[in-house]
């Protein structure tokens, strides 16, 4: 299953990478959102995990895109800071499928990602 | 007749002498407070996560004004940077200030922007607001944009004002580039001190020959171009020698138009930007100070001395020259706006030290370079110059110009690093070797236009052609 | 005349070699400067090297342990070696700190349990007894980020020996992490002024675990004008309802912003009866509390104050005016007829948010 992580904390992001990917996941990561643009158009994974704050492309514009402009449905997590509850509402209302605030427990973000790619094998069937 | 020339000649070295002597230590004890100053607040700042501030209801909101004048070329994407800043509660006012060109139409196609009946509130004078656009895209809630008619800078930012619904606002430059966590620090000492902060500013940056990827920089370079780099030290000099003292001194006269944030209330209590001068950014402050003193608030205006904020320097001599010369107008009408603070020990180390010494240093030594430069042909002339004298003078002015870059440049590098090539570092210290006999007597001779202009009368801004890097 | 011209050339002359003598001394420095520069950046980027090297061997074995809980076997002899050395433990530590924050739940005490395991706290401690302002921030913010509970008296003596308020404030907020009854208790006592800056770090705490027990206001108005604030804000953090008339005497305090505060508070915690004292407090009010006042009797449930809202509309100061507009601009038309709000307004208050 292909993963794209959208995170701008590269320590965070590369122990991400390094435990996803030990998980079989195929797992892309980037740090800038407009790069997680440009990928995204080339092309589309099974699932997202997104940060809300990200330089030059904010969470919210990329979930934004995903649905408007790529017309897609692929699952997205969103990653983010405690406390910006108005901002996951935002992100909700643009079509993020999950929640996970930051700190997060890693064994929590494992079972959420496992539980979506249950959702993407019976919606392939 | 001789005999009185020779001894007018005395005097006048006499004089320089003792001015000489007083810059050249007041520069050096500036230094000193600086350094100590941008040492502990590093320290301090290392162990402090400004995201803490995101998710809290305590963290104030702001409102960032922008303005902009013909900036169809770049308006979509500064937006775009303005608005992916790392804050919760803030609100993004673009001030269309009667552009000629498309800005207008640009910015309201790219952000879906709708006409809204929003309450402007007319507590500030500012040119009539035509209409007052909002985003219709829920990513993009917290963008406005403000079309009015033109009236120059200091109105735009007054229509800003009058429009921003937060308690706390920034002024910056539509074209710089922020950094993306510099709204965190900025506001950050406004609810970190004891004494009401009613003004914080930022170190202002060269982005010249940087290389931008995105709206973000990627690679910090030293200029290519040698009026640019030459710049580089004149602002490291200012801002991490300078201003650094100012703001520990808490005699901070100016705030950088270019990237600053302000308490509201006491922006609209004092009347907004002057929009008669063109120095309004150091003037409102100013003004602001005198108005707490006079109220008897206690009150500060801090320093952030974090590089926050980049912006591109003019690149020929023309514009630096049109920039300088604005600078030297802005100074001459604010000292002359608040003369009555000359040494008027009311106004504390304001009225003692900082007022005086924009008086003598900012506002006099170009005119006593000119002046000197002037008797020195004269002098020549009548063969009334001691020679050894002379040299050796000019020897001890030069090589503490060339010390004072180099002390930049070491300030720099033990806090920010911000040059991590090393050829950078040698660049810089060619330009600080060359700079006092070709930038400087440049520099002199604009502020001597600046102050020609301003007997004249002049008020103009001057065009500002930008190059256009953002659009890589 | 020519005396005074002779004294004048003799100072002249004696004053050029003075001048040669400062230029060189200025020479000296600047070529110091640039020396020092220069040597200082290659050791840094040397020693920058070296650091990332050892970081990027960690980084796996560190991400293991807060994923599984335990170092896999693979990496038992390279954390060993690296842990055998300071300077390896000084970047163990490091780099735990900084993994430390983006984990919460089993995670995090994984790391925690790392760092007393091995004595890393001892590292920290030492930094805390250091004469160097720099080291015991940096050792506050280490217990801190790994919940050192061995550290509580430490810090306890820290908060009553030191002098510079910023390190006492820094060990009150960690002291408030490792044991919060007695953080809390501590910062009342404190004779410092608090600020946001720091209310907002307590109550982040606070959060965190989930605390909602806090000391009852009255112990707070009694000490400072600040301790009233953080108080407050701990009354509003808590959504206490139980202390409302201590919190109505906090309307009668002579600071502007407390009392702006206590009127958002009435508005956070949705008290209704006070509706009437707002009104009747409202004319003494400066601006900025009154379109606070509008604002809490917007979302209040009172009959008169939609009344009172539109007279405010009429208000000559074009911000009152504002936000009174806009206030009833949000209530829908079927509100204003029956004078009442209806709940869609209460989404928007903090409570629900943090509900959702």
């Amino acid at each position: 299953m292909k993963i794209y992580v959208f995170e701008d904390e590269a320590l965070l992001l590369k122990s991400l990478e390094f435990r996803l990917s030990k998980e079989g996941y195929d797992v892309n990561c980037f740090s800038n959102g407009l790069e997680a643009k440009q990928k995204l158009q080339e092309e589309l994974p099974d699932l997202i995990i997104t940060d809300i704050m990200m330089p030059f492309l904010n969470g919210l514009e990329l979930i934004s895109f995903v649905r408007n402009d790529l017309k897609s449905q692929v699952p997205i997590i969103v990653l983010s800071a405690a406390g910006l509850e108005k901002t996951v509402l935002e992100a909700f209302n643009l079509g993020a499928d999950d929640f996970v605030s930051k700190p997060f427990s890693p064994n929590e973000l494992l079972i959420r990602i496992k539980k979506m790619s249950h959702r993407i094998k019976i919606s392939v069937m | 007749m001789d005999q009185t020339l020779h001894y007018i000649s005395l005097y006048v070295q006499y004089g320089i002498i003792f001015y000489a002597i007083f810059l050249m230590s007041s520069y050096l004890i500036l230094s000193v407070i600086s350094i100590q100053a941008l040492y502990k607040y590093l320290r301090i700042a290392e162990y402090t996560d400004h995201k803490d501030l995101l998710p809290s209801d305590i963290s104030p909101k702001i409102s960032l004004l922008a303005p902009a004048y013909n900036e169809g070329l770049t308006i979509v994407e500064n937006i775009r940077s303005l608005l992916s800043l790392h804050y919760s509660d803030f609100e993004v006012i673009i001030i269309n200030d009667g552009s000629k060109d498309d800005t207008l139409i640009k910015a309201i196609e790219a952000y879906k922007m709708v006409p809204t009946d929003f309450i402007v509130s007319n507590d500030i004078p500012c040119k009539a607001i035509r209409t007052v656009y909002k985003s219709s895209l829920p990513e993009f809630s917290n963008l406005l944009l403000v079309d009015k008619l033109n009236g120059g800078k200091a109105d735009a930012l007054n229509a800003g004002v009058n429009v921003s619904t937060a308690d706390y606002i920034t002024c910056i430059d539509v074209d710089c580039i922020l950094e993306q966590d510099s709204l965190l620090k900025l506001v950050k000492p406004f609810i970190d001190s004891e004494k009401r902060v009613i003004a914080t500013g930022g170190v202002i940056r060269i982005i010249n020959s940087c290389e931008i990827k995105n709206g973000s920089i990627t690679q910090i370079n030293v200029p290519k171009n040698l009026i640019a780099r030459m710049q580089v030290l004149e602002y490291l000099r200012a801002f991490l020698l300078g201003r650094m003292a100012w703001g520990n001194l808490s005699g901070l006269l100016i705030i950088s138009g270019a990237f600053g944030m302000f308490d509201k209330e006491i922006v609209k209590a004092v009347g907004g930007y002057d929009s008669t001068t063109v120095g309004e950014d150091m003037e409102l402050v100013v003004r602001m100070r005198r108005y707490m003193v006079e109220k008897e608030i206690p009150y500060c205006v801090k320093f952030i001395p974090d590089p926050l904020c980049w912006t591109e320097a003019p690149e020929n001599t023309q514009i630096l020259g049109r920039q300088r010369n604005r600078w030297t107008r802005g100074t001459v009408e604010t000292l002359w706006l608040h003369r009555k603070m000359f040494f008027n020990p009311k106004y504390g180390i304001m009225g003692l030290l900082s007022y005086p010494y924009w008086f003598f240093f900012e506002f006099l030594a170009p005119i006593l370079e000119f002046i000197g430069i002037v008797w020195m042909i004269f002098a020549t002339i009548f063969n009334l110059v001691n020679w050894p004298y002379f040299i050796a003078i000019t020897a001890c002015v030069y090589t503490f110009a060339v010390m004072l870059s180099m002390l930049a440049i070491l300030a720099e590098e033990i806090t920010f690093y911000q040059y991590k090539n090393s050829r950078d570092i040698w660049k810089l210290v060619g330009a600080g070797l060359m700079e006092p006999f070709v930038y400087h007597p440049f520099l002199v001779w604009s502020a001597m236009k600046g102050h020609v202009d301003k007997i004249k009368g002049k008020k103009s801004w001057g065009e500002m052609t930008r190059v256009g890097l953002k659009s890589t | 005349m020519l005396t005074l011209n002779l004294i004048l050339n003799i100072l002249l002359l004696g004053i050029v070699p003075f001048f040669w003598g400062l230029a060189l001394c200025f020479a000296v420095a600047g070529t110091g400067f640039i020396a020092f520069v220069l040597v200082s950046r290659k050791r840094k980027n040397l020693h920058a090297a070296q650091l990332q090297e050892i970081s990027a061997k960690c980084q796996p074995f560190l991400t293991e342990l807060a994923f599984e809980g335990t170092i896999p076997e693979e990496y038992r002899d390279l954390e060993k070696q690296l842990r055998s050395t300071n300077n390896g433990k000084w970047i163990i530590l490091n780099e735990l700190i900084k993994i430390r924050k983006y984990f919460q739940g089993e995670a995090a005490s994984y790391i925690e349990e790392y760092y007393t395991k091995n004595r890393l706290y001892k590292l920290s401690l030492n930094k805390l007894y250091s004469t160097k302002q720099h080291q015991k921030i940096v050792a506050i913010n280490e217990i801190m980020d790994m919940n050192y509970l061995g550290a509580t008296r430490s810090l306890l003596q820290f908060i009553h020996k030191e002098k510079s308020p910023e390190l006492v404030s820094n060990a009150l907020i960690a002291l408030t992490k490792l044991d919060y009854k007695l953080g809390l208790n501590r910062i009342i006592e404190q004779d410092i002024y608090l600020s946001d800056w720091f209310q907002l770090q307590v109550i982040k705490i606070l959060d965190e675990g989930k605390v909602y027990e806090i000391p009852p206001l009255v112990k707070w108005t009694k000490k400072s004008t600040s301790h009233a604030l953080m108080g407050l804000r701990l009354l509003i953090f808590s959504g206490a309802m139980d202390q409302m008339d201590e919190l109505s005497s906090l309307l009668n305090h002579e600071n502007d912003k407390l009392r702006l505060e206590t009127i958002k508070a009435f508005r956070t915690l949705e008290y209704d009866e006070i509706s009437f004292t707002l009104i009747l407090r409202y004319y003494n009010e400066p601006t900025r509390n009154k379109c606070e006042i509008i604002r809490t009797l917007e979302v209040l449930n009172y009959k008169q104050n939609l009344a009172f809202i539109r007279l405010c509309a009429k208000s000559d100061d074009s911000e009152i005016q504002r936000v009174a507009k806009e206030a009833l601009r949000r209530l829908t038309p079927e509100e204003i007829r029956l004078g009442v709000n209806a709940p869609i307004i209460h989404l928007f208050t903090p409570t629900l948010q943090r509900a959702v």
